[in-house]
């Protein structure tokens, strides 16, 4: 069918451009290169002054009817513009320089590609090449923090392969429980959306989905911020969407590239622990202060005879090693007449600084382009093949031990269960494949077809063995992901003059189908298998299936008149199989207009002014949700109730279906979560481009997250899912970047960027009741959704140091009696002063206050690159300013209840200023693990501390030698670097690092810190 | 050439757009959504069948897997605790504090009593059949119009009995009566949901069978005339309407579908359900997978060794409580039911072996008689308790009626029915003919024959007399509502409408 078209279609094309080639008869013909003398292919020639010219072709050639002393512009996109006066024929060879300032660019946006200056919405791009070359990462996405105003990249877990968590311009995401909801963007890889997250709910590894794509392999990254460049993109684009272009093939000899590194991770500052004597006096410190009459210490703690009485075991020292880092890419790419290919292998082999922890990824990505029909027809194939492999440790590994407990190979602890044996594997691997077919069907007129197929496999395994018992406790899941695209576009960009119009309409069916099956069981006698064995009982696995389909239409159209006046406008309509038929589909426009100032006559003189524009955009993009079928209604055929044995799955015999209770029923009133953007910025290049200034303020209002509802217990059914909460962020961008030749042959680059988000909560369900989240466990860990408030803010007990005498404690006049402490203890010197805000002499769950934001108020980056002669200096900084962080680890660490001793490894007393008796200028009450009341509380404000950093986390020094500098060097190229990854944080945080939190804002306790890196590589090219 | 491609063009959009339809009808493969749910005869016996099966889980008794406001693991079978432990009757020989506190009344502040006070899942049974009876009247695949009234009768039974089982408990209790309902509804006033019960199963009767298909159990555990009717005569006694609710139960003894079974086959109708006198239960069935492991029946808490394996009692009547409920039995050990209701367990024997039972079922002491009247096979594992939970039998609606009877004066019919069951019993027939007396001695042989089947505090509620028996009870506190459960806080959540009984506002 597609073969009998293209033939026909062949045949009419042949037709149609006929009389171009008989028109250009008499002609010069010339060649329009690169610096390198490289072809460059679609290059617009013309002869200045009139409407005469045209394009390269795919050797660069043109032919063109001229005169002599005519005046040849010549200009192609990526490339500064030259004009050359024809005089002889060496003038036809023109040569055109690379043009590196952002604004001469062209950017990948939505389903086509677009010049800087002609761009009306607020998008930025990274280019990854430098990037990826001297630093190595498992991820992208890591590389890219730092580097865009309002793109705010958190890595909140040293793991190798773990997910960083990323909110472009302000988190809109509302849940009531513990499970970090964030608002995700949206990931395109070469024009095709891809599984970037898995639901929770078919998630079964825990590495970083995105960690697959070999990070070398990316040209390009363009963030679409604002509403008129996402709302192409629809109902998944409300949270910005992430464009990924991947390297390809250039004119030229073929590029044979190698990049070899290895870096050593180095185990950064850890916990500080009170190590072996220093904890045994200070667990009998705590016992003679505090320990009620009769009460003895362990005897590990007392008897000297005691086999662990001596030991002091270094948990972390023995858990956490420096470890190795290997990555290795290499790549072959061309361009010529036929097309273009480019094939890359990459290996890397992260191992992670904690025992048994690492990451492996083998990725390969090849992409071919055939020419045919004398470039009337383009066949772009891609494959990309990689599997991650990210090895973890059993849940009960911890280096948090007490350092009285000797380490495991210690043989007076064998058979003991100290800790227990065990590894988990998570393996994913995923396989791209994409075609597409451009046909240039007349003049200004393409149609493109695509076809793309995404198939992820997520397997775990994993097992634990008790040292006791031998028995073993295994699990084993396969999660499957396939994601289908087929898109059909049509564009048509004419010119006119000086009407420039662009006109593209597109359509796209897709469908994610999800699949997971997970085993257990804990055998029943002494095994050394590590497979699923199928133990007893009926729980012994579960499994799921969902899908959905998206059909969208969509169409986008620019104006521009002289490059002056620049209009934009794009609607998408989505519809999906989420929905209810009678709300099936979303409509998403959006409108934009630029104005190019320094075009203007007024302007024409100021000489400093290289360009100016100032942009306003404004748009409704979408976001679905996880839950596939929520809208449908889904039915219970029949659960087990693990309590009441079988008794809700049949009566009599008959089985039926009934209601899931907790989802609600069929709720046809489900629709898209709404986000209205607006934005203005402006776009300033100076100083012969080399200053270059962009400005972005914008509004996101984001209506209807979904949230449940409870429903009164009359209904039956436990809550139903609403379009019901309402936020709104604002926000500032700032982007400067300097590009200043100190000398010849020193330069100096900067890019600076930083974000102002102003987050807070609009609307909320049940006439705006807070929203105090209670973790899936059941409990209230004090973070509250409040109107009027940012997000996930701290609800706590406002503490105002400590009672330090007797008579400070604050007596009711009316009754005489004491105030009250939580849970109606009696307080005494040396407990935390809470402040009894409703002054009822109680403290209780109505004193919690609003007491800090765990949203960062300004986020940004400082790059700055030095290039001296063959030398360059590399230095990469993010930073984020005023944001709220709760420090759970010390906490925990510091609170005891009456069986504490020989638990845990304990801090050092002496670093703390902690209360013993009354005077003490004590920041932390008393630690009495046999009060009556629990003094050391979670929601305790002395805890909240500012999570602002300044981070330095990478610095590159590298060489690079070419044949301009040592003309006997074998290779074309080859560039020696030395990277130090996570170099430095200044931070006011007492924890190990700011950054290590979770989005609301908790330091995750027991998490893994980050490790800082050296790594040394050559990047050599052929 | 050009108008091809242009056609082909369209074509192309063409068939993108009447494929796009179906392209969107993305459905669940390994599930159904609702409007795949309702579609054949199989569904509508499902639907419907799946209503019994929550109100058996409603009786048993909520859990947290039911709502997290909760944190009970698992039911204990709170048909008891509504039904029977308040009446001053029972003790507990463990000393359990949670059963203590039942007993006591103390229902608020016991976190493992708490579950007893939510509704909810009576309101699950309730939205079940509402979801039916919106549903099943478009079924027409597989399902006669017959079958399909007859279903509709039984959804509408179920529906009625959940409220009237719940306003029992709880007293005023909010009616739903239609599906998705989420309106914030307040508390009916008891008479009204009454009155409602009654004019149900009035719509329900002409479509409900005297029997349905299958064995005893089969048959009387799901909604029949003769369970639409017991229904009715129990609600029209709290009506205190005792001519109506004498001539529902004479409807029932009429039909001739019941009989009072001898003493020697009571072992059937309590052990499997399978009698003559049952007129509606719970379906429970080990084959079928429909049993109690440990959670959720309260034979757990009746029994011990060797029925299962619990080496100690956990509920039980005292033994002097036993002589003075069965005088008969105390002065010539003449009544039959004592020792088809008691056993005395050999306790000197290890528990670890099957405890041999004792010849003379109070042979043991004060606090050590098994409530014995629902028993499962020996074994010493808890799994497969399956006797049936009785709601209604013939001998309960008999006695009900001598009630009614008695109360409208009509004294002699009291007594035969009064008799009969006496008969049974092989203790002496009544012959006080005075009403008053009659009455009294009707509750007393209520009290000894439905002892441990859930209806005695029910009776002394309706009779506002629970503070004769339960000496935590006030006559003033009952007046206030002591004698019904406490509303649970959950049900307050988005509800402005809800109200808390008089009593429970001020005690705990």
């Amino acid at each position: 069918m597609m073969k009998a078209l293209i033939q026909k279609i062949c045949i009419l094309f042949t037709v149609i451009m006929m009389p171009v080639y008989l028109f250009a008869q008499r002609v010069v013909r010339g060649k329009v290169v690169d610096e390198k003398g490289g072809a460059i292919i679609g290059a617009t020639v013309k002869v200045k002054g009139t409407q005469n010219g045209t394009f390269t072709d795919v050797s660069g050639g043109y032919s063109l009817t001229v005169r002599l002393g005519d005046s040849i512009l010549c200009s192609s996109i990526g490339f500064q513009p030259r004009t050359v006066v024809y005089k002889t024929a060496a003038d036809l060879m023109i040569r055109l320089s690379e043009d590196t300032k952002t604004l001469g660019q062209v950017l990948v946006v939505g389903y086509k590609s677009q010049s800087r200056q002609e761009i009306t919405g607020s998008v930025a791009s990274v280019k990854m090449d430098k990037i990826t070359e001297a630093q190595s990462a498992e991820s992208f996405e890591s590389l890219l923090q730092g580097r865009v105003a309002g793109v705010n990249i958190q890595l909140n877990s040293g793991e190798p392969g773990a997910t960083p968590n990323i909110i472009i311009r302000g988190l809109a995401a509302v849940s009531r429980d513990d499970a970090s909801s964030l608002s995700e963007p949206l990931y395109v890889v070469d024009g095709v959306p891809i599984i970037s997250r898995t639901s929770n709910e078919f998630s079964i590894t825990s590495t970083n989905v995105l960690a697959d794509l070999n990070p070398s392999d990316i040209e390009q990254v363009v963030v679409l911020k604002d509403a008129s460049a996402a709302a192409i993109y629809g109902s998944r684009a409300a949270n910005g969407v992430i464009l990924i272009t991947t390297k390809k093939g250039k004119v030229g000899k073929p590029q044979i590239n190698f990049n070899l590194r290895t870096g050593v991770n180095l185990v950064p500052q850890l916990l500080d622990v009170a190590g072996g004597p220093k904890e045994r006096e200070q667990v009998a410190r705590l016992y003679q202060l505090y320990a009620p009459y009769g009460t003895f210490m362990p005897a590990m703690y007392t008897d000297v005879t005691n086999p662990f009485y001596n030991n002091s075991s270094d948990w972390q020292g023995y858990l956490y090693k420096t470890s190795v880092t290997q990555d290795y890419n290499s790549s072959i790419r061309g361009a010529g007449d036929f097309g273009q290919y480019s094939i890359s292998l990459g290996y890397m082999d992260n191992k992670g600084i904690l025992f048994n922890t690492g990451f492996k990824r083998y990725s390969s990505l090849a992409s071919t382009t055939f020419y045919a029909l004398s470039k009337k027809l383009i066949i772009d194939n891609t494959l990309a093949i990689s599997r991650t492999d990210q090895g973890r440790n059993p849940d009960a590994l911890s280096t948090g031990y007490s350092s009285l407990l000797p380490l495991p190979e210690n043989p007076i602890v064998s058979g003991a269960e100290v800790y227990q044996p065990g590894s988990t594997s998570n393996l994913n691997d995923r396989v791209r494949f994409s075609s597409d077919a451009t046909l240039n069907v007349i003049k200004d007129l393409s149609y493109k077809a695509s076809l793309s197929l995404e198939y992820l496999r997520q397997m775990t395994d994993s097992y634990t063995m008790s040292r006791r018992t031998l028995r073993a406790d295994a699990k084993s899941g396969a999660g499957e992901n396939r994601n289908l695209l087929f898109q059909n576009t049509l564009t048509y960009a004419p010119r006119f003059g000086d009407h420039k119009l662009s006109l593209l309409i597109g359509q796209s069916a897709e469908r994610v189908e999800s699949k997971i099956t997970s085993v257990n069981n804990v055998t029943s006698a002494p095994t050394l298998s590590q497979s699923v064995l199928f133990g007893k009982g009926n729980a012994i696995g579960t499994s799921n299936y969902t899908a959905s389909t998206l059909a969208s239409f969509f169409s986008r159209f620019d104006y521009s008149f002289d490059d002056k006046y620049l209009l934009g406008a794009s609607i998408r309509t989505d519809g999906s199989s989420k929905f209810g038929a009678a709300n099936r589909w979303g409509i998403f426009p959006s409108v934009s207009a630029g104005w190019n100032l320094n075009k203007e006559d007024f302007l024409k003189d100021v000489a400093w002014l290289n360009n100016a524009k100032i942009r306003g955009s404004y748009g409704l993009t979408g976001t679905t949700w996880n839950n596939d079928y929520l809208a449908l209604g889904i039915m219970n055929g029949g659960t087990l109730d693990q309590y009441s044995s079988l008794l809700q799955i049949a009566y009599g015999g008959i089985s039926g279906y009934t209601p899931i209770w907790y989802d609600g029923f069929k709720n046809e009133n489900l629709t898209w979560v709404k986000t209205q953007m607006g934005n203005i910025g402006l776009d300033l290049s100076m100083f012969n481009n080399n200053v270059e200034f962009i400005f972005d303020a914008y509004q996101k209002y984001t209506k209807g997250l979904l949230l449940t509802t409870a429903l009164p217990t009359t209904s039956g059914y436990n809550q139903v899912y609403r379009n019901a909460a309402d936020v709104l962020n604002r926000g500032l961008e700032f982007t400067l970047n300097t590009n200043i030749p100190i000398s010849k042959k020193f330069l100096w680059n900067t890019n600076l960027n930083f974000a102002y988000n102003q987050n807070r909560v609009i609307a909320l369900p049940d006439g705006n009741a807070d929203i105090i989240k209670i973790s899936t466990s059941g409990q209230d860990f004090g973070s509250i959704v409040r109107v009027g408030t940012p997000l996930n803010g701290f609800l706590f007990y406002k503490s105002e140091g400590i009672y330090q005498a007797e008579s400070e404690i604050p007596v009711n006049p009316k009754t005489g009696a004491k105030l009250l402490g939580l849970q109606g203890k009696t307080l005494r010197v040396g407990d935390r002063k809470f402040k009894d805000q409703n002054g009822d002499y109680k403290i209780d769950v109505s004193d919690r206050v609003y007491a800090g934001d765990p949203n960062p108020k300004w986020t940004g980056g400082w790059t700055n690159d030095f290039t001296y002669k063959g030398f360059g200096l590399n230095i990469v900084s993010t930073f984020v300013i005023g944001r709220d962080i709760v420090n759970t680890t010390l906490l925990n660490r510091l609170r005891y209840g009456k069986d504490f001793a020989g638990k845990a490894s304990m801090p050092n007393f002496d670093n703390y200023a902690i209360w013993e008796k009354s005077g003490d200028q004590a920041k932390y009450p008393t630690l009495n693990p046999w009060g009556d009341a629990s003094q050391i509380i979670n929601l305790d404000s002395e805890y909240i501390e500012d999570g602002s950093y300044f981070k330095i986390k990478a610095a590159t020094l590298s060489y690079n030698f070419t044949k301009s500098l040592m003309p006997k060097l074998p290779f074309d190229r080859m560039r020696v670097y030395c990277t130090m990854d996570n170099v430095v944080t200044f931070q006011k945080y007492s924890g190990p690092d700011a950054e290590l939190v979770s989005v609301d804002g908790f330091d995750l306790s027991g998490g893994y810190p980050m490790r800082r890196m050296w790594l040394f590589g050559v990047s050599i090219g052929l | 050439m050009k108008n091809r491609l242009i056609a082909t063009f369209l074509l192309i959009v063409m068939l993108g757009g009447t494929s796009c339809k179906k392209w969107l009808d993305e459905k669940p493969i390994n599930t159904v959504t609702e409007d795949q749910a309702y579609r054949t005869g199989a569904d509508a016996e499902g639907a419907v069948a799946a209503a019994f099966a929550i109100f058996r889980r409603a009786l048993s008794g909520l859990t947290k897997d039911d709502t997290p406001s909760t944190t009970r693991n698992g039911s204990w079978g709170d048909y008891y605790f509504w039904g029977d432990s308040r009446s001053g009757d029972w003790i507990t020989p463990n000393n359990d504090g949670d059963w203590t506190a039942g007993f006591q009344n103390h229902l608020i502040s016991r976190t493992e009593l708490e579950p007893m006070t939510n509704w909810r899942l009576f309101y699950r049974a309730i939205e079940q059949a509402n979801l039916a009876i919106e549903k099943i009247p478009a079924i027409t695949n597989g399902l006669t119009d017959e079958r399909k009234a007859q279903l509709l009768a039984d959804a509408r039974f179920l529906r009625a009995l959940s409220h009237f089982y719940a306003a029992r408990i709880w007293g005023d209790v909010p009616i739903n009566l239609q599906a998705r309902n989420v309106q914030p509804l307040g508390r009916s006033r008891l008479n009204d949901v009454l009155k409602m019960v009654v004019s149900e199963v009035d719509i329900a009767l002409p479509d409900l069978p005297w029997m349905n298909k299958g064995t005893r159990k089969e048959s009387f555990s799901r909604g029949t005339k003769g369970a639409a009717l017991a229904l009715k005569a129990h609600a029209l006694m709290w009506l205190k309407d005792y001519q109506g609710a004498s001539a529902a139960i004479k409807q029932i003894m009429d039909s001739n579908t019941f009989r009072l079974v001898a003493a020697n086959e009571l072992r059937a109708l309590f052990d499997t359900g399978e009698s003559d006198e049952i007129i509606f239960e719970m379906y429970y069935d080990a084959k079928k997978g429909e049993y109690s492991n440990y959670y959720g029946h309260i034979m757990t808490y009746y029994l011990t060794n060797p029925y299962t394996d619990r080496t100690n009692l956990s509920l039980a009547v005292p033994k002097s409580k036993i002589l003075e409920i069965f005088p008969d039995y105390a002065r010539d050990k003449s009544d039959k039911r004592v020792p088809e209701f008691f056993q005395s367990i050999d306790f000197s024997v290890s528990g670890s072996e099957l405890r041999p039972v004792l010849p003379d079922p109070l042979q043991n002491g004060e606090r050590d008689i098994m409530f014995a009247k629902f028993r499962k096979v020996k074994d010493r594992t808890y799994n497969q308790m399956d006797a049936p939970v009785p709601i209604f039998r013939l001998a309960d609606v008999l006695l009900l009626k001598a009630e009614a009877d008695a109360r409208s004066g009509n004294v002699t019919e009291a007594l035969s029915n009064l008799n009969k069951i006496r008969e049974r019993a092989g203790i002496p027939v009544f012959t006080r003919d005075d009403a008053p007396v009659v009455i009294e001695e009707v509750l007393a042989e209520r009290r000894r024959e439905l002892i441990g089947e859930f209806h005695r505090v029910y009776d002394l509620v309706r009779l506002g007399r629970l503070h004769e028996f339960n000496p935590y009870i006030t006559a003033q506190g009952e007046k206030d509502g002591a004698g019904f459960f406490p509303v649970s806080d959950e049900a307050f959540a988005n509800n402005p409408n809800m109200e808390q009984t008089y009593y429970w506002q001020f005690n705990q």
